[in-house]
C-alpha cells in the first residue's frame, strides 16, 4: 500500500504534469527552447495586435490576439504533425485542407473530387466557348494569337481510383459531358485553335500525367502541352517557321519534398518520409531555337507556371508576361510579381494587345470560369477598338518593352518560387 | 474564451490553477474574482459593466428585502428587481427577434421600408445571469436564503467564470456556504483537471466529430433532402449537442472543483430516458429545475386540476424554449416538448408508460428527442420543417443529396459518433464513474490522455494551408 506521502506526491505530479503540458506550447512560445517542426503550406499572418482601450472594448484586440496567439503557439507544429499523423493512420483521411486519400495512397485535391460529381447544365459552357472564338478571331485580326490550353483535372486520369464515397449518388456526376465534352466540341465546330491536353496526354500512363502525391501536373505532361500549343499557333505565327522545342527529361533522384510534385503529400503535415516512387523530372534541354522567342503572355491558375518555368529555361515565348489568375502580373525572366493586372488601362493594353501570342490555361476543374475574366475582358476591348487591318506581324527580335519588374513581392507573399495561386480558389 | 480555445486551455486554465493556489486561503476568492473579470471582460467588455452595476444593485435590494419580508414593500421590491432582470434581458436577447417580426409585419401592413435598428450585441452568459440573479431575490424573499453580507462575495457568485458562459445555472443558496469557506484540497486540483479533460474531449473529440456531420446534413436544400441523409443529420445533432453541453458542463464542474467547489450535476444521461418527463429530469438539469421551481409551481404546478396543469406545463416550456433563443424554432421545440409531456400525462400514455419495457421506450423516447432537435438545430421555421418532412418520407420528387457521402459522415465522424453511442449504453449498463469508488482511478487515468487528444485537435483545427498564396 502506498502511504500518504506517496500518494501526495503522485497526485501533486499528477497535476504538474497535465498542467505542464497544457502550458508547454506556451511557454515555449514566450521563451523559445525547442524549435518547432516546420509546417508547410500558407496561411494568412495574423499579426500581433496592439492593446488599447478602443481596440478591447470593440473586442478587436481579443479576436486579433487569438488569431495570433494561435498562429504562434510555440509546439504547433508538433501537435499540427502529430494529430494529422494520427488521423491518417486512425481513419485513412486528413483533418482539414485541400488533400484527400484516396486508394493506394493517391492524393486528390478537394476541388478535383467536386469536378467529377458537378451536374451543370452545358449553357454556360457554350457560351464561354463561343466567347473564345469570338475573342480568337477578334485579336488574330490584331495580329494577336490566342490560345486557349484546356488543362486537365487530375480526376480525369484516376477514375478508377475514387471509391464511391466520392461520388455522389454511386456513380459520377455529369461534368465529363456538360463540361469537358460541351468544351471541346463547341471549340472545334467553332474552328478554334486551341489545346485539349486531357486529350493529349491520355496516350500514356496516367502517372506520366500527374504525381500520385501532387496536385499539379507533371513536368513532361506540361511542356508537351506547352509544344501543343505553340504548333497550335503556327499557322498564324509565320516567324517561328517549323522549329520546335525539346521536351525531354530526366529523373532527379535527389528530388527534394519541395517539388511541385509533392505539393499535396506536403499539405499533409505528417510525422513520413516523402513518398518514394515519384520521379521527379527535369528538363534536359536549356535552349530552344532563337526563332522561337516571341513575345508572350501566359494566362491562368497555378498549373499555367508549368508554362512559364519552361518557357524561361528553354529561353522561348520571350519576353514573357505571366497574369496569375488573371490578378498579378509576373515577370517571365525574374518569376516576380511586379504589378496588378488592371484591364482597360494603357499598361495592359500595352502589354496584352502588343504581344504576339497569348497562352490561356483553362483547369477543366474550373469550367466554365477559369479564363473567363480574361476573354470577357479582351471582348469587351475589342468591342471598343478597331481591328487593325494592315498591320504587318511583328518580329520576334522586336518585342514590345516590358516595363522593369521590381525584384519583390507583394507584401505577405511567399518566396517567388512559390507565388503560385491557390489551387483551391476558383478563378 | 471558450474552455476548449487553445488561449483558455494553455494559457487561462495553468495561470487559473497556479494564481489560485499560490494565493494565501484567505484571497482566493479575490484571486477568483479577478480572473472571472478578466475572463468576462475578455469575452464581452462592453457589459461588464452592465453586470457589475445589476450585482451591486441585487445586493442592496436583496438587503432590502430582507429588511421587508412579509411586507408588501417587500413584495413590491422583489417585483422591481425581477422586472428589472428581465427588462435587460429582454432588451439584449428579444429585442432584434421583436423588432424583426414587427418589421415583417408592418412590411406586410404595406408599410414603405421595413424599421431601421441597430441590432443588440448578446453579451455572454446573459440568461444564466438574469435567471441566478432573479433567483437570488426571489429566495431571500422567500426567506430561503440569507442575503450576502459582502459585495465582492455577491459579484463572485453571479460571476465566477466556470459557469459564466453555458452555466450550470447557481443558486446563491447552494453556493454562499462553499463561498465562505470550501476546505479545498489536491484532491479537487486532481478530480477537477481529470473532469474538465473529461468534459474537454467530449467536446473535441465526439460533439465536433459529430458535428461535421450534422452540419453538412443541415446545409442541405430541400430538394436535396433524403430521409436517410435528414435523420442522420437529426441524429448527429443530438449526439453533438449532448456532448458539446454536457462536456461544457463537465468542464465547468471541474474548473469548479479545482478551487473546491461542488457544482451541481448538469446532466444525468438524458439519452437513456424512458419519457420525455424522465428526459426532462436528466437534461440540463439546473435549468429544469429552475424552472419548476421558479415558474411552473408559482404558477400553481399541478395543484389546479388536470386542466390548468396542462396550461402549466405548456407556459413552462414555450418560455424554456424562448430562453434558449429568440427564434420561433426555438418556440416550437418548447411547444413540441411541452406537447409531449402533456400527451404523457395522458391515460393512454401512462398505462403504455407503466407497460412498455424499458428496452423499448429507451429508444421511442430518444427518437421523439431526435426529431425535437430539428427545430432547435433548423435556421428557421422553413428548414425545420423541410427536415421533418424528409424525415417522414414524403419528398417528392426524390430528393438527391448534393454531398457525397465521404463528405457528409468522414472516417472519423462515424468514429467517433459511435463512441459516443457506446459512451451513453456503456454508462447505462455500467454506470458512470464515480469520485468515491467506481472505476475511479481509471477516469483519472484516462484524463491525461485525453487532454493530449484534445488538444492537437484543437491546435491543428486551426491551421487550414493552401499550397499557394492567391495572387
Amino acid at each position: 500500500m502506498a502511504t500518504g506521502a506517496a500518494k501526495t506526491a503522485a497526485k501533486l505530479a499528477y497535476v504538474v504534469g497535465m498542467l505542464a503540458f497544457a502550458a508547454a506550447g506556451t511557454a515555449n512560445m514566450v521563451w523559445p527552447r525547442v524549435e518547432d517542426a516546420k509546417l508547410n503550406g500558407v496561411e494568412a499572418a495574423a499579426k500581433r495586435p496592439e492593446l488599447t482601450w478602443q481596440t478591447a472594448r470593440a473586442e478587436g484586440f481579443q479576436k486579433d490576439f487569438t488569431a495570433w496567439f494561435e498562429q504562434h503557439w510555440g509546439l504547433r507544429g508538433y501537435a499540427v504533425r502529430t494529430d494529422n499523423t494520427i488521423v491518417k493512420a486512425l481513419f485513412h483521411e486528413v483533418r482539414a485542407g485541400q488533400a484527400t486519400i484516396l486508394e493506394g495512397g493517391l492524393l486528390m485535391s478537394r476541388e478535383d473530387l467536386n469536378y467529377v460529381n458537378r451536374d451543370d447544365p452545358p449553357g454556360p459552357t457554350v457560351a464561354y466557348a463561343k466567347k473564345i472564338a469570338r475573342v480568337q478571331a477578334g485579336m488574330r485580326d490584331r495580329n494577336v494569337v490566342v490560345i486557349p490550353v484546356l488543362i486537365p483535372a487530375k480526376t480525369s486520369f484516376f477514375r478508377e481510383s475514387i471509391p464511391r464515397s466520392w461520388q455522389r449518388r454511386g456513380a459520377f456526376g455529369l461534368s465529363d459531358e456538360n463540361l469537358y465534352r460541351t468544351f471541346v466540341r463547341t471549340l472545334r465546330e467553332l474552328h478554334v485553335a486551341f489545346v485539349d491536353a486531357r486529350e493529349l496526354l491520355s496516350d500514356g500512363s496516367p502517372d506520366h500525367v500527374f504525381a500520385s502525391p501532387g496536385r499539379h501536373w507533371r513536368l513532361s505532361a506540361g511542356c508537351r502541352t506547352l509544344q501543343a500549343a505553340v504548333d497550335a499557333a503556327r499557322p498564324d505565327l509565320p516567324e517561328i517557321g517549323h522549329d520546335q522545342f525539346d521536351c525531354t527529361t530526366h529523373v532527379n533522384h535527389d528530388a527534394d519534398v519541395e517539388e511541385e510534385d509533392y505539393d499535396l503529400f506536403r499539405l499533409l503535415n505528417v510525422w513520413e518520409h516523402k513518398p518514394e516512387g515519384v520521379n521527379v523530372e527535369v528538363l534536359s534541354a536549356t535552349s530552344a531555337p532563337a526563332s522561337l522567342r516571341v513575345s508572350t503572355v501566359f494566362v491562368g491558375t497555378s498549373f499555367v507556371w508549368k508554362f512559364v518555368r519552361i518557357a524561361k529555361q528553354l529561353e522561348v515565348l520571350r519576353p514573357a508576361l505571366f497574369y496569375s489568375y488573371n490578378s498579378s502580373v509576373v515577370d517571365g525572366d525574374t518569376l516576380f510579381i511586379f504589378k496588378k493586372v488592371e484591364p482597360f488601362t494603357d499598361a495592359w493594353r500595352k502589354d496584352t494587345l502588343g504581344k504576339r501570342l497569348i497562352v490561356v490555361g483553362i483547369l477543366e476543374t474550373y469550367l466554365p470560369t477559369d479564363g473567363n475574366q480574361f476573354f470577357t475582358e479582351l471582348d469587351e476591348e475589342l468591342d471598343i477598338l478597331p481591328p487593325v487591318e494592315d498591320a504587318p506581324p511583328r518580329k520576334p527580335d522586336d518585342p514590345t518593352p516590358d516595363p522593369p519588374p521590381a525584384p519583390e513581392a507583394e507584401a505577405g507573399a511567399p518566396p517567388a518560387t512559390e507565388a503560385g495561386a491557390p489551387a483551391d480558389a476558383a478563378p | 474564451m471558450a474552455f476548449s480555445s487553445l488561449l483558455f486551455v494553455t494559457l487561462f486554465l495553468p495561470l487559473y490553477v497556479v494564481l489560485y493556489w499560490a494565493s494565501p486561503r484567505r484571497a482566493r476568492n479575490y484571486t477568483l474574482l479577478g480572473l472571472s473579470l478578466v475572463f468576462y471582460a475578455w469575452g464581452a467588455p462592453r457589459f461588464l459593466p452592465v453586470v457589475l452595476a445589476l450585482g451591486i444593485i441585487d445586493y442592496y435590494l436583496a438587503l432590502s428585502i430582507e429588511a421587508r419580508r412579509g411586507t408588501r414593500a417587500g413584495k413590491w421590491i422583489v417585483g422591481v428587481a425581477v422586472t428589472m432582470h428581465l427588462s435587460v434581458l429582454a432588451y439584449f436577447k428579444y429585442s432584434n427577434f421583436f423588432v424583426g417580426e414587427l418589421s415583417t409585419i408592418l412590411t406586410d401592413l404595406g408599410a414603405a421600408k421595413p424599421l431601421t435598428w441597430e441590432k443588440v450585441a448578446l453579451p455572454i452568459g446573459i440568461s444564466f445571469l438574469t435567471f441566478e440573479e432573479i433567483t437570488y431575490v426571489v429566495d431571500v424573499y422567500r426567506g430561503d436564503a440569507k442575503p450576502s453580507r459582502s459585495v465582492p462575495q455577491y459579484l463572485l457568485f453571479l460571476m465566477l467564470f466556470p459557469h459564466s458562459i453555458a452555466g450550470p445555472i447557481f443558486r446563491w443558496k447552494d453556493l454562499e456556504g462553499q463561498l465562505k469557506a470550501r476546505g479545498e484540497k489536491l484532491d479537487d486540483v486532481v478530480f477537477g483537471l481529470s473532469r474538465f479533460a473529461w468534459g474537454l474531449s467530449k467536446k473535441i473529440l465526439v460533439a465536433d466529430a459529430a458535428a461535421i456531420t450534422a452540419d453538412a446534413a443541415f446545409s442541405h436544400g430541400p430538394a436535396e433532402l433524403t430521409a436517410g441523409i435528414a435523420w442522420l443529420g437529426a441524429f448527429a445533432y443530438a449526439l453533438q449537442i449532448y456532448y458539446d453541453f454536457s462536456g461544457y458542463s463537465d468542464m465547468a464542474l471541474g474548473l469548479g472543483r479545482i478551487a473546491g467547489f461542488r457544482f451541481k450535476e448538469n446532466f444525468n444521461d438524458p439519452y437513456i430516458s424512458a419519457s420525455i418527463t424522465e428526459f426532462w429530469t436528466r437534461w440540463h438539469m439546473s435549468l429544469s429545475s429552475w424552472l419548476r421551481d421558479y415558474l411552473y409551481i408559482p404558477l400553481g404546478g399541478n395543484r389546479r386540476g388536470e386542466g390548468r396543469t396542462r396550461v402549466n406545463v405548456m407556459i413552462v416550456f414555450a418560455l424554456s424554449g424562448l430562453w434558449h433563443g429568440a427564434n420561433w424554432t426555438f418556440l416550437l421545440w418548447g411547444f413540441y416538448h411541452g406537447a409531449l409531456t402533456v400527451l404523457e400525462r395522458t391515460a393512454v400514455a401512462k398505462s403504455w408508460r407503466m407497460r412498455a419495457p424499458r428496452w423499448l421506450a429507451v429508444p421511442v423516447t430518444f427518437a421523439l428527442v431526435v426529431i425535437g432537435w430539428v427545430f432547435f438545430r433548423a435556421a428557421d421555421t422553413t428548414q425545420a420543417f423541410a427536415f421533418l418532412h424528409a424525415m417522414a418520407g414524403l419528398a417528392t420528387p426524390p430528393a438527391v443529396a448534393k454531398m457525397v457521402p465521404a463528405v457528409l459522415v468522414p472516417n472519423r465522424s462515424a468514429a467517433f459518433m459511435t463512441l459516443g453511442i457506446a459512451f451513453v449504453i456503456a454508462r447505462a449498463v455500467f454506470g458512470a464513474p464515480r469520485e468515491d469508488g467506481r472505476y475511479r482511478w481509471a477516469f483519472v487515468a484516462a484524463s491525461p490522455v485525453l487532454l493530449v487528444l484534445s488538444l492537437l485537435q484543437i491546435v491543428n483545427t486551426q491551421f487550414v494551408p493552401l499550397i499557394y498564396f492567391r495572387f
